[in-house]
């Protein structure tokens, strides 16, 4: 069944009355148990290039137009003789391949003489099994895929009188080791971060996963940059439909550019415009090996240092790993902390700014002078005040981030000491209120996950206009319409706050931690083979 | 197809129908006619919220002899197309009036005594926008929301019970009971109009409830929760003031909630309590807006739910706002409606479901089956 | 697409200007408004009510040790107070946290209390649980005794009269809710705190015996000591006058400075009109038999002339009964938690005839309450509840004169203490 792909959620969508909407379900909808989607769509055919030719001139010719040596001089074209007695051509990349690599078990190996005798058949063939002592070879006519492999930082190697050539695995371009994980900091657990390189990151999860149906597949990302994407999963555990519609949307991916996986969420979301992201980024292995034995979905992409995990609920994006290290009672207390502060984050400015101009009557005698009195000289009103310091907040924030080392550290000294004190004594604003937005500061810094702390900027901002605009009613209707829309939003097929709402089997752990004989099971809401799909 | 229906489990349905009865059942109803002659709402309540779950029942199993799985279809089978059509235009105005209603009372409610300055309008274009949101985006969301703000709802509602027994002296419920048993038969039966609306709009969504089978499950939980959550706030109105108070009261539970014997912070609580309660109300119109779209959009064949819920929002806001703005309707009219309400809304029902079973029964012995 | 992207942009720029055009609802911030803690109602010279409002100011004011602004405005009822002492203020005013309304003696005991507690009130934001007191003599002298630098959070200062009243029993507390609820249902009648009178405030000589316990108005001897009957068409009777009581009125106190206001009792009311007046130790006694009693002091005397003091804890509420005769019998047994502070004092006297003069002495006075009471038509005592409970119609109940009937009531008091002499059990205040 064809669907119509609706380009990242637009905006004039909410008045097509006229077409149908066909979303993708995990579970069950209206339309009865979801049904697996068929083939994904493929990409218009594009020309094929011929293959290589049997001739080693015509291929070096080729080789040179192709690859511009006439002003590239990246490409390396080394002829020899094979075994002393076949014209051989190795082509590799100048910095992406390693040279130790091809002297040692390429160029050595293919010269030593008699090398070649008792060659039947191809000779490319012969030379893989044969004389070349590189553990990842392949023979190939197809034209792309040889270009792609020297792209890449593999070496190809022609041989004449035979259309095929050898690829090898001779990747040796530099690349930053493996390092903390810079923005998940855990105290108890793991530290190691995902790097830039597939290979790397693909390992880092082959370490912790260590079972026969855990699969890298490896596919073109999209972009005209060429580079490449691994979608890791359990086989035998991964739900096919939620496996085939991650296919689908990736291989709808069309882009110019690809360098993060940020840029493959935007493509595949569903809900384009939504605040809230409905994939989970991270860049610890232990915590999206995790997610792959629960019977999620990575996405690694070349030169990412994050992995894509798909679905992600709201409490998938507000768990840490440390949850999982720690006992269960300071766990479960760290976690309550968490969501009381993305909460207080959310609802306290909106609160106080409701009650402080709508309803007096709920404050106590205390409250009401101590707020009179801060305010005596202000000269901002209180809404703007609130708007004001929540700005400046935002500002220390995104200069923390920019400013370069040592001096980002203390931005945050700066901003709250000097900038609060400041506008305190300038009479810009006034202490309870600059108490409150430094309290949702500090609140949505407990939120795990970047984009859900954005998103709850917004929802703060949202519900402090309304409860300045219309108090206590305009703030309930704004955590109304909040909730349902939270409510109705999907990721990949599966409801964003399951398993709260819809409630699922009991073992899962939603909002606070479970019982650690009932995570051996993987979570309901994805539906998994091993809950006998 | 867009009816932004999708399928919710029985948790989901029970919380939002619930939540509508109750706000039907504990804020809608007209103090000065149920406390005329005493005390004896709490006892009323309970009759109502059982002639409305013995009607879904009769529903419920009409509908599960004939294979309808929704009302409509029932209404389809038991009156035939254009007469189906014409009931469920009926019951689409039936639902359309019951969200005005509780968007008329809170207002009211607001207007008199929390924003006591702010014209009428002004305040219910917050209800209104929250009840219309919901039910655009569709069942699936009103349900699950209603599950997460179902027990906020539950606990101001308890909690102001709670902090208010200090002033429970049960002398005040006396003269007990203080009508004639066919007086309160009488009031009974008119207290239908309040719980069985939501009970018919579980019946419309039956579909998106896993079935009929899990809709009835859930309507009777939902019935009996709501039933003895209305019939509870009575009973400690009634234990809280006289019926000569509470019959000039429009919004004795929020003078319930300023009462509070408790010191320092309990004492302040009213105005919390309310939006407690207002945000319990916006989802209820939500559901009653959207079930009104629902059978609307059934019956009438639209392949889009939003069009008629955003017609229906503002239809419901217009209604909710004419008595505000002195466009009450006829009190002869308010007065029949008042008191022949209830059978106007069951006798379709009651003729579309005998008529559908006679169908059946008749088809059966055609086939020479078992009737 | 154009035209869909128009469409889109005209329904939300619809959106923005309904929101906006709907405008914010009426909003101020906190410090544009003042805060009307407590409101004194007066009789008016050219209107009739004298509306006075004591205001909450910040806590580090430094005009000296005034808790806060008195504000005052003659007026026709308090919503045209409130507009009249706006128009001349800086900021608007709330009442959303007021904690108590006083009305004077001369407007409870004329009757317009009923004019003014509305139950509109809540239309001004007045929560119903705010208390009510009567000022024994004028409520805008009775607020401004309670100015003082004790305590400027009034609503702490006004938080204290109730506990003062849970903690003596001299005074009761009634909020509005409950004014309402009794003035109006028939059910019963109520007994407001009095606020005690200061005589310097009125150009008036003190008595010059204290034999009444510094009662306002004189010695029983000044008064036309007629029946009770005459008394009671002089509009309002004192228990002094009744009862001939002479106890020493507890809450009286004379203050040179700071906060000189204090509760002497409480106001009989009979519906929403004052009919009399009832000191310390009949209002103790009186919360014994209707319930809200939770401790106090009494002074009771001994045959040999001697008085002990005696710790009182009510144990539960009194069980009542009534029986609808044609003169309905009332009866109330009372148990009550009795501690005799003075145990050295008693030493000649055994258990049982201490628990019989103290069980003596609570019914003796309950009766002459209940006396004094009836002939004024108050039903203090709540004998209303009781007798609506034996009805199943409301029909039937309304159509019954209780009035009628509760005059010619008559009634036991039946008292159970449990005497103990541990005097550690006592507290000195």
């Amino acid at each position: 069944m064809q669907t119509k792909e609706r380009k990242g959620g637009s905006i004039w969508g909410i008045l097509r009355f006229d077409e149908a909407d066909e979303e993708f379900e995990l579970l069950e909808s209206e339309r009865g148990r979801p049904k697996a989607y068929t083939r994904p769509e493929k990409p218009a055919p594009r020309e094929k290039p011929a293959p290589a030719s049997r001739f080693l001139f015509e291929n070096e010719r080729r080789l040179r137009q192709e690859f511009r040596c006439n002003v590239n001089s990246d490409i390396l074209l080394r002829r020899f003789r094979l075994g002393q007695s076949v014209d051989a051509l190795a082509v590799c990349m100048n910095g992406m391949a390693s040279g130790g690599m091809i002297n040692d078990f390429i160029l050595r190996q293919g010269m030593r003489p008699g090398c070649m005798d008792g060659a039947a058949g191809s000779p490319a063939r012969f030379a893989m099994d044969n004389i070349f002592a590189q553990q990842e070879s392949e023979c190939t006519a197809d034209w792309q895929t040889i270009k792609m492999a020297i792209l890449d930082g593999k070496t190809a190697v022609f041989i004449e009188g035979d259309e095929l050539a050898v690829l090898m695995d001779t990747r040796g371009y530099e690349k930053r080791g493996v390092e903390n994980a810079q923005n998940e900091k855990v105290v108890k657990g793991p530290q190691e971060g995902f790097n830039e390189s597939l290979r790397t990151n693909i390992t880092l999860l082959r370490r912790i996963i260590k079972t026969d149906d855990f699969v890298c597949e490896f596919q073109h990302a999209g972009g005209k940059n060429n580079v490449q994407l691994a979608i890791a999963y359990r086989q035998d555990v991964v739900n096919p439909n939620l496996l085939k519609e991650v296919k689908r949307r990736l291989h709808n991916v069309r882009a110019r550019m690809l360098t993060s996986d940020g840029a493959i969420e935007r493509m595949t979301e569903r809900y384009g415009l939504s605040p809230l992201p409905q994939v989970l980024s991270t860049e610890r292995p232990d915590r999206t090996a995790a997610h792959i034995m629960q019977g999620h979905v990575a996405v690694l992409l070349e030169g990412s240092p994050t992995a894509s995990v798909m679905p992600a609920t709201l409490f998938t994006l507000m768990a840490t790993s440390e949850d999982s290290y720690m006992r269960r009672p300071p766990g479960a207390i760290l976690r309550m902390v968490r969501y009381i502060g993305a909460g207080m984050s959310i609802l306290l400015p909106g609160y106080f700014m409701a009650v402080a101009m709508h309803h007096q009557g709920m404050l106590s005698t205390e409250t009401i002078v101590t707020i009179i009195q801060s305010r005596e000289m202000v000269f901002l009103p209180l809404g703007l005040e609130m708007l004001f310091l929540l700005w400046v907040f935002q500002l220390l924030r995104e200069a923390g981030v920019r400013v370069p080392g040592s001096v980002g550290q203390s931005i945050g000294i700066i901003g709250g000491l000097v900038l609060g004190q400041a506008a305190v004594s300038a009479n810009m604003v006034s202490t309870v209120v600059l108490i409150i937005a430094a309290l949702a500061g500090l609140g949505n810094f407990t939120i795990p996950d970047y984009s859900t702390q954005i998103a709850a900027s917004y929802f703060r901002i949202f519900l402090l206009l309304l409860g300045w605009a219309g108090g206590l009613l305009g703030l309930s209707a704004g955590i109304v319409v909040l909730t349902v829309w939270m409510a109705r939003l999907k990721s990949y097929g599966v409801p964003f706050l399951a398993p709260v709402a819809p409630k699922t089997f009991k073992g899962g752990s939603g909002g606070m931690r479970g019982r650690i004989n009932r995570r051996q099971r993987p979570v309901d809401y994805i539906n998994t083979w091993e809950e006998g799909q | 197809m867009k009816l932004n229906q999708g399928k919710i489990g029985r948790q989901e349905i029970v919380c939002a129908v619930a939540i509508t009865a109750c706000a039907s059942g504990i804020f809608t109803p007209g103090s000065q006619t149920l406390y005329a002659n005493g005390n004896p709402a709490y006892i009323s309540m309970l009759l109502s919220a059982g002639l409305a779950l013995c009607v879904f029942g009769l529903l419920v199993r009409a509908m599960r002899r004939t294979g309808a799985h929704t009302l409509w279809e029932l209404l389809r089978f038991g009156l035939g197309s254009v007469a189906g059509r014409i009931a469920a235009t009926f019951y689409t105005l039936l639902f359309i009036l019951s969200a005005a209603s509780l968007l008329s009372r809170f207002t009211l409610l607001l207007g008199q005594f929390v924003f006591p300055l702010t014209p009428g309008w002004n305040i219910l274009i917050y209800l209104l926008a929250a009840a219309c949101v919901p039910a655009w985006l569709g069942l699936e969301g009103l349900g699950r929301a209603a599950r997460l703000l179902g027990w906020p709802m539950l606990f101001s509602l308890t909690l102001a019970l709670i902090l208010a027994a200090g002033n429970y002296e049960p002398y005040r419920l006396a003269p007990f009971p203080g009508d004639s048993m066919p007086g309160l038969a009488g009031f009974g039966a008119r207290g239908t109009l309040f719980f069985l609306p939501a009970l018919l709009g579980l019946l419309v969504v039956a579909k998106g409830a896993h079935g009929l089978s899990n809709a009835g499950k859930a309507g009777y939980i939902a019935n009996a929760v709501s039933g003895v959550l209305a019939a509870v706030c009575r009973l400690c109105l009634g234990m809280s003031y006289s019926y000569k108070d509470l019959a000039q009261m429009h919004s004795p539970m929020y003078r319930l909630a300023t009462g509070f014997k408790a010191e320092g912070y309990f004492s302040r609580l009213d105005v919390l309590l309310v939006f407690g309660w207002a945000m319990g109300g916006m989802l209820a119109a939500a559901f009653y807006i959207y079930a009104a779209s629902y059978l609307y959009t059934n019956a009438f064949g639209q392949e889009d739910i939003r069009p008629s819920v955003a017609v229906f929002s503002g239809v419901a806001g217009a209604a909710a706002l004419a008595p505000h703005l002195q466009f009450a309707p006829p009190e002869a009219v308010m007065a029949f409606l008042s008191a022949y309400g209830y059978i106007l809304m069951v006798a379709p029902l009651l003729m579309a479901a005998m008529i559908a079973r006679a169908h059946v029964k008749r088809r059966r012995r055609a086939r020479g089956g078992a009737v | 697409m154009k035209k869909a992207l128009r469409i889109a942009c005209v329904i939300l720029s619809a959106g923005v200007f309904l929101i906006c055009a709907a405008g914010c609802i009426e909003q101020k911030s906190p410090d544009e408004y003042g805060y009307v803690m407590l409101i004194g109602v007066d009789e008016g010279k050219m209107k009739p009510f004298h509306v006075s409002m004591l205001l909450q100011r910040g806590a580090d004011d430094d005009e000296g040790d005034t808790a806060g602004p008195l504000i005052a405005a003659e007026c026709e009822n308090l919503f045209e107070a409130v507009s009249l002492l706006e128009s001349g203020l800086p900021f608007s005013l709330t009442l959303s946290r007021t904690s108590a309304i006083v009305i004077s003696e001369a407007v409870a005991s004329g009757g317009k209390a009923e004019e003014l507690l509305d139950v509109s009130l809540g239309i001004v934001f007045i929560r119903y649980h705010a208390n009510l007191i009567t000022a024994h003599g004028r409520a805008d002298a009775f607020l401004r005794r309670l100015q003082s630098g004790l305590n400027k959070n009034l609503t702490k200062l006004e938080k204290g009269f109730v506990e003062f009243s849970e903690e003596t029993g001299y005074v009761p507390v009634v909020t509005l809710a409950q004014f309402y609820d009794l003035a109006w249902s028939g059910a019963g009648d109520v007994i407001v705190p009095l606020g005690a009178k200061e005589f310097a405030d009125e150009g008036e000589a003190r008595p010059a015996k204290e034999k009444a316990g510094g009662m306002a108005n004189g010695t029983p001897g000044d008064r036309n000591a007629g029946t009770i009957g005459a008394l009671a068409e002089e509009g309002v009777i004192y228990a002094v006058d009744l009862l001939g009581e002479d106890t020493f009125l507890p809450g009286y106190m004379t203050r040179e400075d700071g906060l000189t206001g204090g509760m002497m009792g409480s106001a009989v009311f009979k519906g929403t009109r004052m009919v009399g007046v009832l000191n310390g130790t009949h209002t103790q006694a009186l919360l014994m038999a209707t319930g809200h009693f939770r401790h106090g002091r009494m002074h009771i005397p001994l045959p040999d002339g001697k008085k002990i003091s005696v710790m009182f804890t009510g144990k539960g509420k009194p069980a009542t009964t009534l029986l609808l005769y044609d003169e309905p019998l009332a009866s109330f047994k009372i148990d009550i938690h009795a501690a005799i502070e003075q145990p050295a004092g008693v030493a000649s006297y055994s258990r049982q005839e201490l628990r019989r003069g103290i069980e003596g002495y609570l019914e003796g006075l309950l009766r002459e309450i209940f006396s004094a009471c009836k002939a004024a038509g108050a039903d203090v005592f709540s004998l209303g509840k009781a007798a609506v409970v034996q009805f199943d119609d409301a029909r039937r109940w309304e159509a019954y004169d209780w009035e009628g009937a509760y005059t010619k009531t008559r009634a036991k008091f039946t008292v159970d203490a449990q005497i103990v002499f541990d005097f550690t059990r006592s507290r000195v205040e």
